[in-house]
């Protein structure tokens, strides 16, 4: 293979820019690749159009702002129309409820690796988020008097873990995240943003470690457009579709953490991905834990309720990552159901049936369709599943991006935002609670839109940018659209996804990942000699995928490369070879007379990782938890314990 | 008076015994995409309304750099496809006008290009 000539030529690939029209004596017509690109100057650009970019999107408007939405995906197709469970605030509609409970369970959920700053401003913020989304007309279930109906959900307890389960999901039946979506997009219609609908973002535009803007392809006709603005805010999603087995869309490619990686700044805790609990076993489809909130049960082959043994007071709304190693435990020891013995059953069919067809119409569905499963008189087949990204683009609770240097601490990137799942703030840490993400979304996009709006005024001058700004994407989508290797885009994807699966699943041990490593690194390589069919520029599906697959590589080699490094066990990052959480005290022993680890010696951090596009290689540095929540005396901030459900 | 008789190329013939061949300005028209002199034809409603497009075009692109060259590249190089291919015309005309609002909208700036001289590949 190292005998034939490289796919892509290596000669200087310089793209010349000009003016259109201008300039052109050196490059005759008709004998050159041009790329037309149109300039578009904002006050403020969204990357994405889902739960977050929207509510972001159209608070910048409603403040003023000239605002345009970049979204490869029709706005109401974004991932988040699939979300089913429900969103989190303490409403105390079903019974008494408090904030600062929530704040425990989810500092809690998170097992302490959860910025407590950013998780005081999402829970506090979280009754009236839930409030402004009544009043934009989202129809939540309701309960006989009227109110909103909440259900209980995994790791939700009421006064500080000692009062039993909570009830504070409130749920549009089992399509939550449907309602919210078309609720926000109708809403935002209301504003003038403009929507520029499936554009591909490629790449940020980067001066001087400040976000000017952000360059694009637009699918429709091949052109590029650089939409220049004082303010970015990304809200692009995961990157599910790393993994072979996955509930995410085909199109959660995590184009924002690559755009963030290509432009140099490090991404966070990438290697806690969630396997949420009950996919549907084969079709990977989710079945959401509102199931087990309205007393669904998970059994073994045996027949028996097994999460009494892993989770004595929980039971089966432990948090998901406790559950997900129990099925995985469960099925290692021969319990497992089925001919291969390889996944668990939920069984619902000994609730009412009513209670089903009002409560749950969604996934009685979808468990015909993907398992051909009555769920009124047969258990459904469920496996973990890859479902969320903790980990994403590091910010600060009001969803500025930022950079971190042991001397300086924590630097705001100028210019720069980020919200929703492709955010790390980091309010779900090292686990995430079901049905706070869907609360992460509508909070922080809205802090973003706020923040934008406390730093800058709408109709502010533009600081100049060079005219070549964005050649190097250009250049790559240029080398991609002529590509002529030996490998077609689909078998490297499936490579990728197969190791991934293989080496970085729900139990992961030293051995095992550093030869997905290896591998993942041989993948990478392999991108050199990828081949694309497609020589067009007008909707150009196989040019577009292999942008995304770029982009999953990045996500890929950063996720497994940070796992095998965090040698701990917390939250969704569990290995078989250390077992234990390690933290600066050991909190298992009484804390009088331990002597405090230094950071280096201890894993409550946060990883920064950062790659280098052109080899491949991984760089890890380290960041502290922050401790403090915004107001001490509102609302303590929980020191770390052992976290038992 | 023998009448005066209108070709295509020309030909005036006065009186039958004088042919003169003259350059007259017919009532036909230059269409502006292309070097060809229509005469009789006059221009369908898709070919008005393409024309119209051109037309609406030029002004909005009149005071944003680098789309008027454009504007006429694209034009003449679409002139070619036959008058039949409707299907064809009906798709660029309604993407034409997707990309007139955007040149339209105030926050569209100018029109610059990454070339690359094909010879390097």
């Amino acid at each position: 293979m190292s005998q034939s000539i490289p796919a892509v030529s290596q000669s200087s690939r310089k793209l010349h820019f000009s003016v259109y029209g201008k300039n052109n004596s050196k490059v005759s017509d008709g004998m050159s690749t041009q790329y037309p690109v149109v300039d578009h100057e904002f006050d403020a650009v969204v990357v994405g159009a889902g739960g977050a970019g929207l509510r972001a999107a159209f608070g910048l408007s409603e403040a003023g702002f000239n605002t345009a939405c970049v979204t490869k995906l029709f706005p109401t197709r974004s991932h988040t129309v699939a979300a089913q469970g429900g969103i989190n605030a303490a409403l105390g509609n079903m019974e008494g409820d408090d904030w600062r409970w929530h704040f425990y369970d989810t500092v809690k959920g998170s097992d302490w690796l959860g910025d407590q700053d950013a998780i005081h401003y999402m829970t506090e913020q979280a009754p009236h988020a839930v409030v402004e989304l009544e009043n934009f007309g989202m129809p939540f279930s309701r309960t006989e008097d009227g109110k909103i109906y909440q259900r209980a959900f995994g790791g939700q307890s009421l006064k500080f873990g000692k009062g039993g389960q909570a009830h504070r999901c409130c749920c549009v039946a089992d399509r939550t995240g449907h309602s919210l979506l078309h609720t926000l997009y109708g809403r935002s219609l209301r504003y003038d943003t403009s929507y520029f609908v499936e554009y591909f973002a490629l790449d940020l535009l980067m001066e001087d470690g400040e976000c000017k803007g952000v360059i694009a392809l637009c699918m429709e006709d091949g052109s590029i457009h650089r939409f220049r603005s004082k303010n970015t805010v990304i809200a692009t999603g995961g990157y599910g579709r790393t993994y072979f087995s996955c509930t995410s869309a085909h199109t959660s490619t995590g184009d924002g953490n690559a755009m963030v990686t290509r432009a140099g700044l490090p991404c966070q805790d990438l290697e806690f991905v969630q396997f949420h609990p009950t996919g549907i076993y084969g079709a990977g489809c989710l079945i959401t834990e509102g199931c087990r909130g309205e007393g669904g049960i998970l059994i073994n082959s045996e027949g028996e309720r097994f999460m009494e043994r892993y989770a004595p007071n929980a039971k089966d709304l432990a948090s998901r990552d406790v559950v997900s190693r129990s099925i995985t435990i469960e099925i290692r020891e021969g319990r497992g159901c089925g001919p291969e013995k390889d996944h668990a059953y939920l069984q619902l069919h000994h609730l009412p049936p009513q209670q089903l067809a009002t409560r749950l119409p969604g996934i009685s569905e979808t468990a015909m369709i993907f398992a051909g499963v009555d769920v009124t008189k047969e258990p459904i087949p469920v496996l973990p599943t890859v479902h969320y990204n903790m980990g994403g683009i590091p910010t600060n609770y009001r969803g500025q991006v930022i950079t971190h240097t042991t001397e300086e601490g924590d630097k705001v990137v100028p210019g720069l935002f980020a919200c929703g799942e492709a955010a790390c703030a980091s309010v779900h840490g090292a686990n995430r609670l079901g049905a706070n993400s869907l609360l992460d979304l509508v909070v922080f996009g809205r802090a973003c839109a706020h923040t934008i709006a406390d730093i800058c005024t709408p109709g502010e001058k533009l600081s100049p940018l060079k005219p070549n700004a964005g050649e190097e994407s250009v250049a790559n989508l240029d080398k991609l659209r002529f590509a002529d290797g030996n490998m077609r885009t689909s078998e490297i994807r499936v490579n990728m996804q197969k190791t991934m699966q293989n080496h970085a699943a729900v139990f992961r041990t030293g051995k095992v990942l550093k030869e997905g490593c290896d591998k993942m690194d041989a993948v990478y390589q392999t991108l050199d000699d990828i081949k694309t069919f497609d020589r067009g520029i007008v909707w150009n599906t196989d040019l577009v995928e292999t942008l995304e697959l770029q982009n999953l590589m990045l996500n890929a080699v950063q996720t497994i490369n940070s796992a095998e490094q965090r040698q701990e066990s917390r939250g969704a990052h569990s290995r078989e070879d250390f077992k234990d959480r390690m933290d600066e005290l050991d909190y298992a022993k009484p804390l009088a007379g331990q002597v405090r680890k230094p950071i280096e010696e201890h894993w409550r951090k946060h990883t920064l990782s950062t790659v280098d596009p052109k080899t491949g290689k991984v760089t890890l540095k380290y960041r502290p938890v922050i401790d403090n929540s915004l107001d001490a005396e509102d609302c303590a901030a929980i020191p770390p314990a052992i976290r038992s459900y | 008076m023998k009448r005066i008789s209108l070709s295509n190329t020309g030909k005036v013939t006065i009186f039958s015994k004088l042919t003169l061949t003259v350059k007259v300005v017919f009532p036909g028209h230059l269409c502006c995409c292309c070097p060809v002199f229509h005469t009789m034809a006059r221009h369908s409603k898709l070919q008005k309304q393409v024309l119209s497009l051109f037309r609406q075009f030029l002004r909005a692109g009149q005071d944003k750099p680098g789309f008027l060259p454009r504007i006429r590249d694209e034009f003449r190089e679409n002139s070619s496809i036959k008058k039949t291919d409707v299907m064809h015309i009906e798709y660029l005309y309604r993407r034409g006008q997707r990309q007139l609002d955007q040149l339209k909208d105030v926050n569209t700036k100018q029109l610059g290009t990454f070339s690359k001289p094909k010879a390097e590949r």
